[in-house]
């Protein structure tokens, strides 16, 4: 779902843009039309003034307020409680009352071999996602922009674009009946292949692939349409310059489509980059994911920070632990995309912020 | 010109095959999980234990969908999930709708802001356990409305209304204004009528979030209130309600897992194509520029 | 003497006393309200507040229950209970996995112990500490908190055994397998025959529930502590555990585990030798063995199942590890709101002989009727709320699952109700085969802080090493692995907990 944004960030930061600039001509109109509704810059200074506003604007403060606090409270309601990750939480004393302990739980965490297996997997299985599902969407689009058959083209992509609808539940139940000990692949391998099983479900190593695969299977076909999203807008007086040109369609692709989805491939890369470290509910659903698919066989490749929290947060009542895990996570989420920012802006693409 | 247009066609010909030929392999590695488990949930168990493989279905019964539906908990299970998918996408299209709307009015004074604090969760949360504080602490824990309040609005779908309103015909706006409109009279008899682009896109957005969300409410609801997906996770990993099934009754897990990831995903079956255009038309909508 | 004044004050000092006696007397005849949650989601009670058994409980009792259905993770319910002041009177069984985190609510006095009123009102509690002295070790600073949700007293075989198919057997021409090579031999002569995808079990929460016999044969118990080196020491870490994870990486190299073992629950694991996929199961006795039986039966009339006792490998030792009969505990709740003394009096009665009767066989006239001496099930039995067949354990909801689990005796006799001479001697064999051998171990129910913190973590690592160990390519891999696993038991917490639970214990058992 989240995807769907980067598209409207993207978007909305041009926008700001032209509008700063002042040289688009909607927006000059739009001046020209409404001149008492855009007070000067000077005047919104004095407090005087945001009293006016809001007697004028009242109406758009309140229709915006119910999506504010919901935010306010669900959104930001829980970074409060990140201070449970500095007391020995007992719910029955309350956060209050709960003893002070310091980095107490951070050490703990530190401390557990399972932790750091937890954190090398969450990043091995995220960067293959990555690397993996990131290209396979732009090929698909690309291979899908070359289709002149609408019929095919929409039926292949309805088929890809179904798999964003379907929660993780149902994919895992899905795909444990293809793939598990005596799924169809299995069948198959050891029918009329006499091959041997494969354990893809219990094998860490494969588990590890099938995570990763079955994400991009997944995520690509949404991918696609977001990039298809962005070919329509390629003015097609370029590609028939091109042809003019002698180009092939291979060198158009390569000269005309893909610079022109660059900024859509740099904003998607920034967003993945930041769910790197999968947070909980919120990260592409990679939590969803594997707690629906592993088994203890595969802990030792599959457990990821977040299931590694839930097992011993909620699992076991380890309240404090499990926040301290989880503040360590958004951190360095937050500094990856922070990062990936910086380097997609000192490669003269476009950043979020 | 160093190309004769034959020889072009001729070589595009050939190259479309191979595209042709990868794309109909994506379309079936995409399509036929779908698919097995659809055959799966109607083929009698008999013949699934006849032949050592089955990549077709042979055979049909109704009888898995029948247990699947005599069972008063997932009956009711999925009732939730149809009343949850209501209630929760109307609400929060509503609520998604106007916020966005607001957010988009370029001379709001605050905007920025506002908009500013809708970013930063994207990435930082406070994570599991102070989430399920802050619904305790709000009173919803265990009610229906855990599943429907505190998702009443998110950043991302946020983003998507107010872009869509930002490239609204300003004009029209402002006509009405200026004619002495309330703002709310404006976003209600102009803007409200002809938002069906973006009332589709967060429609299938939000629905299909609400119809297949199960973690949460697994933890934060109360039985009664579970959706249909918290109870399927549950007949797959643990064997609660296997077991209350098997008193009396023989049941073959695969086939009745099986029927129940079908029945979850028909309706999106049957509703997603209506609504594909829509939603194509939507993201479109958020990426063209201006 | 007294003045008139004084004895005017005397004599209404007198009167109010007593009518202030008589008031409370008055009112204590209301009935106590009390809550119990319950986990059980069975929808075999439609109305709880309809329910006749429950009925009896309160008219016995002096009480007003109120029943609530409790879903999600049972600890967090609670926890939320506790944040939120409404914590339940009888909060229902908790288990032993979450041993940390009940004792946690003990300290935090959120609890009820059993003492003064409490402990008078429930003497049948009381009674079991006294027969049981395994449940000393759940006494916290020498009170009692917890009741244990108990089949039996004393110490027995549970979990880990290893079931057969006497009908293969006798079709090979073979007795009941008394070694691990005998046993080997009849997985093997099964697969040769078809008969067999190979042995199955629970692995998808790993190996260590299947190893009971395994490294009971090297003289370990597959659970708790064990006395050595003049103190405690974890069972994991015993060289005998590495000898019986090596048997059983044989059984698994040697191809006789069926190849989809690691993806299965109980259940999947249960299905697949009951309907004869698998000509034998590493699982649960007692009460299982029957219902194991009787289903099997629905399968085939020719399937016989039986239950080995626990093998030999020629190491000089062999048993189940045997474990107290009971799974978890049940709490009454101590904070404010709370009426502990009226809980404990349900909680007295629910785990009385009359109560235990109550809610394995319902109210006589009513759900049974004595004939002959013998007590004959009536239909309205099934009616109110008590499974159709033996299901769990044949006893209204009631009693599984929440405040006590049913009595072996009581689950024998639903089980073996309307059965033949034949099936009553079977059972008896199996029953006798459960326990033929056992290896005891220690300290299964004590907490010390350090423990209750890294308990968690040590079941993972246990759970991970183990189940990667009995799946190496290699026996040398299988042994590094071993020795890594005890490295890094002992290095993340293992050892201070250790050594803290070995003082807790050596106090406990001199």
């Amino acid at each position: 779902m989240w995807f769907s944004a980067v598209k409207a960030i993207v978007k909305e930061r041009e926008m700001e843009r032209v509008i700063k600039s002042g040289n688009s001509v909607a927006t000059s109109k739009r001046e020209l039309t409404q001149p008492s509704r855009r007070p000067a810059a000077g005047q919104l200074k004095d407090g005087s003034s945001w009293r006016r506003e809001l007697q004028k604007n009242w109406q758009l403060y309140a229709m915006a307020l119910p999506g504010i606090l919901v935010l306010l409270i669900f959104g930001y309601g829980p970074m409060f409680g990140l201070s449970i990750a500095f007391v020995d939480y007992s719910p029955a004393r309350g956060i209050m009352h709960s003893e002070w302990v310091g980095l107490e739980w951070f050490r703990r965490a530190f401390s557990n071999p399972m932790f750091w297996t937890a954190v090398r997997n969450t990043l091995t299985i995220k960067g293959l996602q990555t690397l993996i599902g990131f290209p396979s969407a732009i090929i698909l689009a690309l291979l899908l922009n070359e289709v002149r058959i609408r019929w095919f083209k929409k039926m292949v992509q309805t088929a890809t674009f179904l798999p964003y609808f379907v929660s993780w539940v149902i994919i895992s139940s899905m795909f444990r009946n293809i793939l598990g000990s005596s799924g169809v692949v299995n069948q198959i391998l050891v029918n009329v292949f006499a091959l041997k099983p494969v354990n893809f479900l219990t094998d860490p190593a494969i588990f590890r692939w099938v995570v990763v695969l079955q994400d991009t299977w997944k995520w690509c076909g949404y991918f696609a349409v977001l990039y298809l999203a962005a070919m329509t807008t390629i003015d097609p007086a370029l590609y028939e310059a091109a042809e003019i040109d002698g180009a092939s369609r291979w060198q158009q692709t390569w000269h005309i489509t893909i610079p022109s989805i660059k900024p859509m491939m740099s904003t998607i890369l920034i967003i993945l980059v930041g769910f790197l470290i999968d947070t909980g509910s919120g990260g592409g659903g990679t939590f969803e994911q594997i707690y629906t698919m592993y088994n203890v066989s595969v802990y030792a490749a599959a457990d990821i920070i977040s299931t590694f929290t839930y097992r011993l947060g909620l699992g076991q009542s380890r309240y404090s632990l499990a926040t301290a895990v989880g503040l360590f996570q958004s951190v360095i989420a937050f500094g990856l995309v922070a990062c990936a920012n910086r380097i997609m802006k000192r490669l003269g693409q476009e950043g979020l912020f | 010109m160093s190309r004769s247009p034959r020889r072009t066609m001729g070589k595009l010909t050939l190259a479309k095959f191979a595209i042709y030929c990868i794309l109909l392999v994506v379309f079936m590695l995409a399509f036929y999980p779908f698919f097995y488990t659809l055959f799966m949930a109607v083929m009698p168990y008999s013949e699934y234990v006849k032949k050592p493989v089955h990549v077709l279905p042979s055979g049909f019964t109704l009888d898995y969908f029948e247990q699947v539906l005599s069972n008063a908990r997932l009956v009711r299970a999925f009732a939730n999930s149809a009343l949850r998918t209501f209630v929760g996408t109307i609400s929060s299209i509503i609520v998604t709708m106007l916020t966005g709307y607001a957010l988009s009015r370029k001379h709001l004074r605050g905007r920025r802001v506002m908009n500013f604090l809708f970013v930063v969760p994207m990435w930082v949360s406070g994570g599991m356990i102070p989430y399920y504080l802050t619904i305790r602490a709000v009173g919803l824990l265990n009610s229906f409305w855990a599943m429907i309040i505190p998702v009443l609005i998110n950043s991302f779908n946020m983003f998507i209304a107010r872009s869509y309103y930002a490239d609204y015909p300003q004009e029209v706006i402002e006509a009405a204004l200026v004619d002495g409109a309330s703002q709310f009279g404006t976003f209600w008899r102009i803007i409200w009528p002809t938002s069906k682009p973006l009332f589709a896109t967060l429609a299938l957005l939000i629905g299909s979030f609400h119809w297949n969300d199960f973690f949460w409410p697994s933890i934060l609801v109360s039985s009664e209130w579970q959706p249909a997906p918290v109870l399927l996770n549950s007949i797959m990993t643990n064997r609660t309600l296997l077991f209350g099934l098997g008193q009396g009754a023989r049941i073959e897990p695969q086939s009745f897992i099986s029927a129940v990831a079908a029945i979850q995903i028909i309706p999106l079956l049957i509703i997603y194509p209506f609504l594909q255009r829509h939603l194509v038309k939507g993201i479109m909508l958020g990426s063209v520029k201006g | 003497m007294l003045t008139r004044k004084q004895l005017q004050f005397v004599f209404v000092v007198l009167a109010l006393s007593a009518m202030i006696l008589a008031g409370t007397a008055f009112a204590k005849q209301g009935p106590d309200k009390v809550v119990i949650w319950t986990t059980n989601p069975s929808e075999t009670v439609a109305d709880w507040d309809k329910d006749p058994i429950l009925k009896e409980v309160e008219k016995a009792t002096n009480t007003d229950i109120e029943v609530v259905v409790v879903s999600g993770t049972l600890t967090d319910q609670i926890n939320a209970a506790i944040a939120s002041g409404t914590l339940p009177d009888i909060i229902p069984v908790v288990g032993p996995d979450q041993y940390g985190v009940t004792r946690r609510w003990a300290t935090d006095g959120v609890l009820a112990a059993y003492e003064g009123d409490v402990a008078a009102a429930a003497p049948n509690v009381i009674k079991q500490y006294e027969m049981n002295p395994t449940l000393n070790e759940l006494k916290i600073d020498g009170k009692i908190y917890f009741q244990p949700v108990f089949w039996g007293h004393g110490d027995y075989p549970n979990g880990g055994l290893i079931h057969v198919r006497k009908d293969l057997l006798d079709k090979y021409g073979m007795t009941p397998p008394e070694t691990f090579g005998e046993y080997f031999n009849y997985l093997k002569t099964c697969k040769d025959n078809g008969d067999d995808m190979g042995v199955v079990f629970a692995g998808s929460g790993g190996v260590q529930g299947a190893l009971s016999a395994f490294v009971g044969a090297y003289g370990v118990p597959s659970a708790g502590w064990v006395k050595a080196n003049d103190g405690f020491e974890y069972w994991a870490l015993q060289p005998g555990v590495k000898q019986g994870l090596l048997k059983f990486r044989e059984m698994i190299a040697e191809g006789l585990v069926h190849p989809g073992v690691w993806e299965m629950n109980d259940d999947v694991a249960r299905t697949a030798f009951v309907s004869g996929t698998s000509c034998s199961a590493i699982f649960w006795g007692g009460g299982h063995i029957g219902r194991i039986q009787n289903d099997m039966e629905l399968v085939n009339p020719d399937f016989q199942e039986w239950l080995l006792p626990a093998l030999d490998a020629g190491a000089g030792s062999r048993g189940y590890t045997s474990e107290p009969m009971f799974w978890g505990t049940g709490q009454l709740g101590g904070m404010r709101h709370n009426n502990p003394v009226a809980a404990a009096r349900v909680i007295n009665f629910l785990v009385s002989e009359e109560g235990v009767k109550l809610t394995a066989v319902g109210v006589e006239g009513v759900h049974n009727t004595v004939k002959d001496g013998e007590i004959v099930m009536l239909d309205q039995r099934a009616k109110d709320g008590f499974p159709t067949e033996a299901g769990h354990t044949g006893a209204h909801p009631l009693a599984t699952h929440l405040v006590s689990w049913v009595p072996q005796e009581w689950q024998n006799w639903s089980l073996l109700y309307g059965k033949g001479k034949d099936y009553r001697d079977w059972f008896d064999q199996m029953w006798a085969n459960q326990g033929m051998y056992q290896m005891p171990t220690y300290g299964l129910l004590t907490m010390s802080p350090e423990w209750s913190y890294f308990q968690p973590t040590s079941n993972e690592l246990v759970a991970q090493a183990f189940t990667a160990i009995v799946k190496s390519g290699t026996e040398e891999e299988a042994l590094a692995l071993y020795d890594q696993f005890v490295k890094d038991w002992l290095a993340s917490g293992g050892a201070q907990a250790q050594a803290e639970m070995s003082q807790l214990l050596m106090k406990v058992y001199k």
